[in-house]
């Protein structure tokens, strides 16, 4: 289920919601760790089974490591194979084959699976668990119910954070739910629905169009535009899904850890992905970087170290090939701005290090969205093609999506925020009033962009 | 005091919860509650009915998809919802919803480039297969209203298929006489509003335009348009490419037609077993397709007689829905029009032709879009 469909605003949300606040703080655990698991079956009941396995798998780990301190070691490794398994098998074995077959002519028959949803997200939270109870990070959780609800818990489950047990272990057991942290939860859901229903989704179409088109043929303006739409897009997407996780979880007394921190406005690519899906590049650079040696070793070694943990960063993101170039491609940028580029970035006036480090992210987003080589080549140099600038289409989408797009870069950095917190002082009561009205008109609008999803008018004709 | 500053703290703060609260709520009770459509019209489709759980329907999937689509076909004031996406849309300036234009003034058509071979290969089947009788065979293809109305079209609007130059290779590739109404169309389009504001169809001047290129290419008198006696079926028309649309704010059609003669008048509706004294089915005038006034849609065979014609003639229409508001113009020549919709009509047209000894004309009437998604083309022969 995702958070933007109807089941899940209006079937999903008020039940639960209703059950969660009626029953006794001891059942809380129980009503959302059934919800989860409702949550996560919807759609797709049969990889739960998988979910539940990892859940007992690192459950057992904890406790064992506790119990057999001489012998932690084979329970880590244990935790880490169980869930490297996993994944490699459900989410990369259909590409290894494959390629597998490419490369030596093998026929090999390749597995047909459907990604199990969320996978990539529970299997590091509980992976995690395990390295922490391992490092003595974490106390061991023995109740498996509060273990499961951990695992499971739906605002997170299926598009991150990837909250480690070290955070919410301990309001697992105790939390504070009360009217403050509803009200304040709930803006921040609504937040998330607006940034993904009302800009992501909007701007969405531009790139889509171009991805059926085909790249052939297109001005360079046209591509352009094509991938600003998508680099908007999948930040407003990717952030807002945070923004409603960390809402909903604050509702039901949760603290998850901030995701996004506007990383278009940073000033390095570095920077960049200080600020991109940090739950995820905190947790590569914890269990893989720095036991890896970090950058406290030489030259050479650390840039072994970048390349790698760039290289299973950007495959982690999706079963195909130019996801681990498009990680390497940052892993080698990262790799200049450090050795190379330091003395001549700090030198710069930062609007041109604004320029430069957009145009890298959406070239990033180029190959982010092509799993052909070719498609990828032909997109960036059609970006760059001066015998065909601007067409028709380019001004079209230019005249349609110019507000919108404006709209959008705006709201990537922090200008409205801090706007209405300057005018907080003196406008304090118009702010009041305007602020819930326009949370509502939002909302409806919202609702009726999801709800027009499902409005397909049939041809005309009538057959 | 200390609580009075601590409510008006609170206050603001409660409007906005509570209010989504409600809602998220309430419409879950209300869609159980309210009365429910099985047909939305103006998608012209079924709404998803109640899903049923059995464990396959669970296991497959099935069950959630079907609870999705119920709680959006069903939730409530979905028109409204609908229609408020796309105006807050318009206001940000998007000009195409699904395949229509915003253009000034009216909706118009984004057609996909036409697929024209089959079209003309069972052109000329028709064609050889009725070589050997003395009908005459005629063609016309009328052009959508992007073409007709180009420059209401929205600016710098991408992609649009030179409808003109595909109509001109479709004459210059099959045998039969040609039509150009495009031409006229375009020549008249000021005088007149040749098309539906909210509807993909020509109007009553439309459709006269292709009436008098018609009579003036097979060699006979066509009357003047005062003549016709133009009388108003409704002044609510909201067609098809609104349906696409949606926004409420937009001025409804006026659907005009010819005035028939009082008596002498019989329509029959073959497939249907059916007779009645009045090719006009007003039934249709309180339903949302309002379009299908004129010889009540589209039918596999319907025959219109004109027992009063002075004309022993008569013509056999090969057709798409654009024929249905031009039929009552030819009444006066003929003394029966035939009217075949080959999507619903499986014998061969030409065979039919060949029965029917006072057939002396046939015509061939297609809008450029059904080349694209018409399936009774691949069945003309």
């Amino acid at each position: 289920m995702v958070f933007s469909s109807s089941t899940f605003m209006f079937v999903f949300l008020p039940i639960f919601f209703m059950l969660y606040y009626i029953v006794p703080f001891k059942a809380k655990n129980i009503v959302l760790c059934i919800f989860s698991l409702v949550f996560y079956a919807w759609g797709e009941p049969v990889y739960i089974v998988l979910m539940v396995f990892s859940s007992i798998v690192d459950y057992m780990n904890g406790v064992c490591i506790e119990k057999f301190p001489g012998k932690k070691i084979i329970f880590l490794v244990l935790s880490v194979c169980v869930n490297l398994s996993m994944l490699g098998f459900f989410k990369y074995s259909t590409l290894l084959i494959s390629t597998f077959n490419d490369v030596t002519g093998a026929t090999l028959t390749v597995p047909n699976l459907a990604l199990p949803i969320g996978i990539s997200f529970y299997t590091f939270q509980t992976m995690s668990y395990s390295i922490d109870v391992y490092r003595g990070k974490v106390k061991t959780e023995h109740n498996f119910l509060d273990f499961m609800t951990y695992v499971s818990m739906f605002p997170q489950l299926i598009a991150g954070p990837i909250v480690r047990y070290s955070i919410v272990g301990a309001e697992l057991h105790e939390r504070k739910i009360d009217f403050n942290s509803f009200e304040a939860g709930m803006r921040r859901f609504l937040i998330g629905l607006f940034k993904k229903v009302l800009i992501a989704n909007s701007v969405g179409a531009v790139f889509t169009d171009i991805q059926n088109v085909g790249i052939k043929g297109q001005s360079a303006l046209t591509l352009w535009l094509g991938i600003l739409a998508f680099s908007l897009q999948i930040y407003f997407d990717f952030s807002g899904y945070s923004d409603m996780a960390i809402g909903i979880g604050r509702m039901i007394g949760f603290t998850f850890p901030e995701n996004f921190n506007y990383p278009y406005i940073a000033k390095s690519v570095s920077e960049f992905w200080r600020r991109w899906h940090m739950s995820l590049t905190t947790w590569f650079r914890d269990y893989v970087f720095i036991p890896l040696g970090g950058s406290r070793c030489s030259v050479g070694r650390n840039i072994f170290n970048i390349l790698v943990v760039w290289a299973l960063t950007g495959f982690w993101h999706g079963a195909q090939w130019n996801f681990m170039l498009w990680g390497v491609y940052f892993g080698v940028i990262l790799i200049t701005e450090k050795y190379i580029l330091k003395s001549v970035l700090e030198k710069i006036p930062s609007v041109i290090l604004h320029i430069y480090v957009c145009i890298m992210a959406m070239i990033g987003w180029v190959i982010f969205s092509f799993d052909k080589v070719s498609d990828i080549g032909s997109y960036i140099a059609g970006m760059f093609n001066l015998t065909n600038p601007v067409d028709d289409k380019a001004l079209f989408i230019l005249g349609q999506y110019k507000l919108i797009f404006v709209a959008a870069m705006l709201f990537c950095t922090p200008a409205a925020g801090l706007l209405i917190k300057k005018a907080g002082g003196r406008y304090e009561k118009a702010i009041n009033v305007i602020s819930p009205i326009a949370y509502i008109i939002l909302f409806i609008i919202s609702v009726a962009m999801i709800i027009s999803e499902s409005y397909n008018p049939f041809l005309y004709f009538r057959f | 005091m200390q609580k009075k500053i601590m409510q008006k703290k609170i206050m603001p703060k409660l409007i906005m919860p509570i209010t989504v609260a409600a809602l998220i709520l309430l419409v879950p009770v209300l869609i159980i509650v309210l009365p429910k459509k099985d047909f939305s019209e103006n998608e012209n489709r079924m709404l998803q009915k109640v899903p049923v759980v059995t464990l396959n329907n669970i296991k497959e999937g099935v069950f959630s998809d079907e609870v999705e689509k119920y709680v959006s076909d069903h939730f409530p004031l979905r028109d409204e919802l609908v229609s408020l996406k796309c105006s807050v849309q318009k206001i940000a300036g998007i000009k195409e919803f699904n395949d229509v234009f915003l253009g000034r003034g009216r909706l118009l058509q984004h057609i996909e480039e036409p697929q024209i071979s089959v079209f003309e290969s069972r052109i000329n089947r028709l064609c050889d297969n009725l070589e050997d009788t003395e009908t005459n065979i005629n063609l016309m293809l009328i052009p959508t209203n992007a073409t007709v109305y180009s420059s209401q079209l929205p600016k710098n609007a991408p992609d649009i298929v030179d409808e003109q130059a595909i109509i001109q290779d479709i004459y210059d590739n099959t045998k039969c006489n040609d039509m150009d109404v495009v031409k006229e169309l375009i020549n008249e389009k000021d005088n007149h509003n040749m098309y539906y504001y909210l509807d993909h169809h020509w109007n009553y001047y439309g459709a006269y335009t292709g009436y008098r290129l018609y009579c003036r290419q097979i060699g006979i008198e066509p009357r003047d348009i005062e003549e016709f006696g133009k009388k108003t079926l409704t002044k609510d028309f909201r067609g098809t490419l609104y349906s696409k649309v949606l926004i409420k704010s937009m001025k409804p059609d006026v659907i005009e037609a010819v005035e028939l003669p009082k008596s002498g008048i019989k329509v029959e509706y073959v497939d249907k077993k059916k007779e009645t004294n009045d090719y006009y089915d007003y039934s249709f005038l309180e339903k949302k397709d309002k379009y299908s006034v004129f010889g009540g849609g589209n039918q596999a065979l319907q025959i219109v007689e004109n027992q009063k014609s002075e004309s022993e003639d008569e013509l056999v229409i090969v057709k798409d829905s654009f024929a249905n508001c031009f039929v009552p113009f030819l009444i006066y020549h003929y003394r029966k029009i035939h009217i075949i919709d080959p999507r619903y009509y499986m014998p061969h047209v030409s065979d039919y032709v060949k029965k029917n000894k006072n057939v002396k004309d046939v015509l061939v009437l297609y809008n450029i879009d059904s080349l694209n998604n018409n399936s009774g083309i691949v069945k003309i022969k």
